[in-house]
């Protein structure tokens, strides 16, 4: 696609940045990957001149997608403009947005909410879910070792059995570390909650049936073993 | 704590998302030495692709022309390392 004249054509609007992560040591901005969000390669965004994220593709890899996805961007610059020159209304979709695209860290995001000003219950709604959301991603990021793995999966799992579940990319990671934990830690209760949460997301896709029953085998063992 | 890395990361590619999402408890990654590392950078720089279209790799210099030119960033980010 890229060696296509279409695309040459196509990238004439715009300032076409190839970003490459080397893992080289001290290499600049090798992690800006992860800080727009991105979750593998390839991957691809529009930004401001600034570096802000404005808009994340996910439509597929042509250029009259990714026009769409630079329609958002512009509509997302405009937003921006609009928040910085102190519209009230403007700023809360602003944020609203940056949660979205998960291109505001969970600190900052935590920060920034105190003085958002006032929200709509809907508004309110979006945003303590997408705050849960970076909580989750944050936690699961910070994760250095087994035992901050294990904290990790411990606070997840009290999450989950107080019902509280996110959404998204950060379902994943939530999956991921409260099934370890609970495997580790021989919790039934949290394993089949979190089978449950596995079979919702998954369930319907006949690929990911092996998985299933293999965690479903899991856990009778599991609770053949607490008899 | 044993990850759930191969039930978990079976399932995502199940559901054709990609494996490298998932978190696991990171390892230092074993594989190329930093020079290695390098070469493949030099390699991954002088891909085609990058002469077809006026790609720049620098994110500074991107920044920079995006401000003269007022013109949005278009992102397309990929890897040079591989394991």
């Amino acid at each position: 696609m890229f060696s296509e004249e279409s695309f040459a054509n196509w990238s004439k609007d715009y300032v076409i940045f190839a970003h490459i992560t080397t893992r080289i040591k001290d290499q600049k901005n090798d992690d800006l990957l992860t800080k727009v969000g991105g979750p593998g390669f390839p991957h691809f965004v529009f930004m401001d001149a600034e570096g802000e994220l404005l808009a994340t593709h996910n439509g597929e890899w042509a250029t009259a997608d990714f026009t769409k996805t630079a329609t958002l961007a512009k509509e997302g610059s405009a937003i921006k403009a609009k928040a910085a020159k102190g519209d009230a209304a403007a700023k809360i979709e602003w944020f609203c947005r940056q949660l979205d695209q998960g291109s505001i860290s969970f600190a900052e995001a935590n920060t920034k909410v105190k003085s958002i000003g006032k929200l709509s219950a809907a508004q309110q709604k979006q945003v303590d879910a997408a705050l849960f959301n970076l909580e989750v991603n944050d936690l699961g990021n910070r994760v250095q070792s087994e035992e901050q793995a294990k904290e990790a999966g411990k606070k997840m799992t009290e999450w989950l059995k107080a019902k509280k579940v996110p959404t998204g990319g950060a379902l994943d990671s939530f999956i991921n570390f409260t099934l370890g934990y609970c495997k580790e830690e021989k919790d039934v209760e949290g394993f089949s909650l979190a089978i449950a949460l596995v079979k919702e997301k998954y369930g319907s896709n006949e690929k990911a049936k092996p998985a299933i029953e293999r965690l479903e085998k899991d856990l009778e063992a599991m609770k053949a073993e607490k008899k | 704590m044993k990850c759930y890395l191969t039930a978990a990361a079976v399932l995502l590619l199940g559901g054709n998302l990609l494996a490298q999402s998932l978190p696991a408890v990171p390892t230092k990654p074993k594989g190329p030495s930093a020079d290695d590392l390098q070469k493949k950078l030099e390699d991954k720089l002088a891909q085609p692709f990058l002469k077809k279209a006026p790609w720049l790799t620098d994110f500074d210099k991107a920044k920079a022309e995006a401000k003269k030119s007022n013109k949005l960033l278009f992102v397309y980010f990929s890897r040079s390392y591989a394991y």
